[in-house]
């Protein structure tokens, strides 16, 4: 894995970190298991683009639908509708990004974030992409991070 | 403080800050929500909020279009930033916009409170 898709990862590992310790008010985040490359499916969540001049990528967090919805409700602090859920899996992913820009500025300075973009079920990539998947645990709630990475013509 | 104006274009956000305010101490204020930048703009011209809360990132308006139209205006309220975007060019572009305040993403009830607070100080 290249040093630019490691620094991907630990940033989106770092954000959702410090999201699940203070606005979801769990312990925090952790890798339960190693890096995948294929994103898991039947799952529901956002992605978001960042996209800068010298780098790129699309950061999603996403979990079964019932675990969506224990996050969105530990956000909202209420129970949510679907449609909560889908903004509120939205704005998990959203503060995440900012977060990783923070993160990577000295791999990209011209970072910005784009508009969160919802999937439900599974993302399919191109083979001009890669895809880094990473169990975790937000909490005791299992979860992944999944990075669309787009590799160098 | 009698109104104040959150704009976000995320409904998840919204209720989120609306709940901080209340709990920072403000649950007497009326909250009045837009969705976007140009939302909010009509929201603040038709009804005078005491502070605006305010997203950056939003589609057809962005938050920082919003602060410089009601700069154009020559009536901007007391407004702060709730965003997600917290790097050290982002807050200088807000302060000069005449951002009183911009507040990363996740914030504190705390972080609120005495952005608010510092505000009501000045």
């Amino acid at each position: 894995m290249s040093a630019a898709a490691d620094a991907w990862v630990e940033a989106t590992l770092g954000a959702a970190d410090e999201l699940a310790a203070t606005a979801l008010g769990y312990s925090g985040a952790r890798v339960v298991a190693g890096r995948q490359a294929a994103a898991p499916v039947g799952v529901l969540g956002a992605y978001l683009p960042l996209i800068g001049a010298r780098a790129g990528a699309h950061v999603g967090i996403v979990a079964e639908p019932g675990v969506a919805t224990a996050l969105s409700e530990a956000l909202l602090g209420c129970p949510p509708s679907e449609e909560d859920t889908a903004d509120a899996m939205a704005e998990i992913v959203n503060i995440v990004g900012g977060g990783v820009k923070s993160r990577l500025v000295e791999l990209d300075n011209t970072l910005k974030l784009g508009l969160p973009v919802l999937v439900e079920g599974r993302l399919r990539s191109f083979a001009r992409q890669q895809t880094i998947s990473v169990p975790i645990e937000m909490g005791e709630l299992p979860a992944w991070i999944v990075i669309l990475l787009s590799l160098e013509e | 403080m009698n109104r104040i104006l959150i704009i976000d274009d995320s409904k998840a956000m919204r209720m989120i800050v609306a709940r901080t305010v209340r709990q920072a101490g403000f649950g007497d204020c009326t909250i009045i929500e837009a969705t976007n930048g140009a939302e909010g703009l009509a929201a603040v011209r038709a009804q005078a909020p005491d502070l605006v809360l305010c997203d950056w990132n939003m589609p057809e308006m962005s938050g920082y279009d919003l602060l410089e139209a009601l700069n154009a205006d020559g009536k901007v309220p007391p407004f702060g930033f709730i965003t997600s975007e917290g790097t050290p060019e982002i807050k200088i572009k807000a302060l000069k916009a005449g951002a009183a305040f911009l507040i990363v993403k996740p914030f504190t009830v705390n972080a609120l409170q005495d952005a608010v607070r510092g505000l009501q100080a000045a």
